[in-house]
């Protein structure tokens, strides 16, 4: 009798464990892709989100590493849905955009509700441009609209130069 | 009376200089050709200062044409300081409003002084010629010291 109820005690314990990891323990939804991952191409040991138009690449995007965070968590033993839209994507480490011929850098940004942010500093360069920021950025997919924060440095041509 | 004097001076080596700004924010829309300036604007090409409270550069084509984004015009806002040229021959001064067009000149407008040495003038517009170097005064009124005997 004594035997029985200390294993019901054990039984009774393991369940509340259990109802614990699950119900407050849950862990958050979120999702490392690392080297390999399905969603995303790999270069090295980083991470290359290239889309092209026609064989050229027309944007770019890659990173040391790339946390994407979806709207829920995958259930155990489910594959995960790469599918599925994610709400955030955080990039770390040698962050690089390059779109049109412009290349964005920086150390981390952040996607998420159509733009993208940072507070890092950030260089960009195309064409004869330059610009730099030093207190972060963001960049509004939709109108194509960045928005430098803190220092900004900058230096183009003047249009007559060619004819100098 | 309208009054316009032409002063010759030094031609600037702004000409063909890469156009450099600093500023305390940056707005821009890459599919657009102007980038704003926010606050505590500095613009310098060669030996052309110019400082404003804000400022809007303007390419000749949308920003998306990578290597065509040469600029054609800079226009800078509130609290215009300015100085051109350098040694005895450098000019320096404040207007309300200034307009840089990287190939011929910057305009320089409301309340516009300009001081060179110890002579000074004011006018309702100062035009200052980057390949002659001459300066054009409308409205003009002003102090030239002269030599002493």
């Amino acid at each position: 009798m004594k035997k029985l109820r200390r294993t019901l005690m054990v039984l009774f314990g393991a369940a509340l464990v259990f109802l614990l990891h699950y119900v407050w323990l849950r862990p958050p939804a979120q999702f490392t892709a690392t080297s390999g991952a399905e969603l995303f191409k790999t270069q090295g040991e980083g991470i290359t989100w290239q889309r092209y138009r026609g064989d050229q690449i027309a944007q770019q995007v890659s990173a040391r590493q790339a946390t994407v965070f979806f709207a829920a968590a995958p259930q155990d033993g489910a594959e995960l849905d790469f599918g599925a839209s994610p709400v955030r994507i955080e990039l770390q480490g040698e962050v690089l955009f390059a779109s049109e011929g412009h290349v964005l850098r920086t150390t981390r940004a952040t996607f998420a509700q159509g733009k993208v942010f940072s507070d890092a500093a950030v260089q960009i360069e195309g064409g004869s441009m330059r610009l730099s920021g030093h207190d972060g950025f963001s960049y509004v997919l939709a109108d194509k609209r960045l928005t430098l924060r803190g220092e900004v440095e900058g230096e183009a041509y003047p249009a007559d130069r060619t004819r100098q | 009376m309208k009054l316009i004097l032409l002063i010759a001076l030094a031609s600037s080596t702004a000409l063909g200089n890469a156009i450099k700004w600093r500023s305390k924010g940056l707005t821009v829309s890459m599919q657009g050709n102007v980038i704003h300036l926010d606050n505590e604007v500095e613009i310098e090409q060669g030996n052309v200062h110019v400082q404003a409270d804000t400022a809007r550069i303007y390419f000749d084509s949308g920003l998306r044409k990578v290597g065509r984004e040469a600029i054609v015009k800079v226009e800078l806002q509130g609290q215009v300081r300015f100085s051109f040229g350098s040694g005895t021959e450098k000019i320096s001064g404040s207007c309300d409003k200034a307009e840089l067009l990287p190939a011929e000149s910057i305009v320089l407008s409301g309340r516009a002084r300009a001081t060179q040495g110890g002579n000074t003038i004011r006018g309702a517009q100062i035009i200052y010629y980057l390949h002659t170097g001459w300066i054009k005064v409308s409205e003009a009124e002003g102090v030239i010291r002269t030599e002493q005997p």
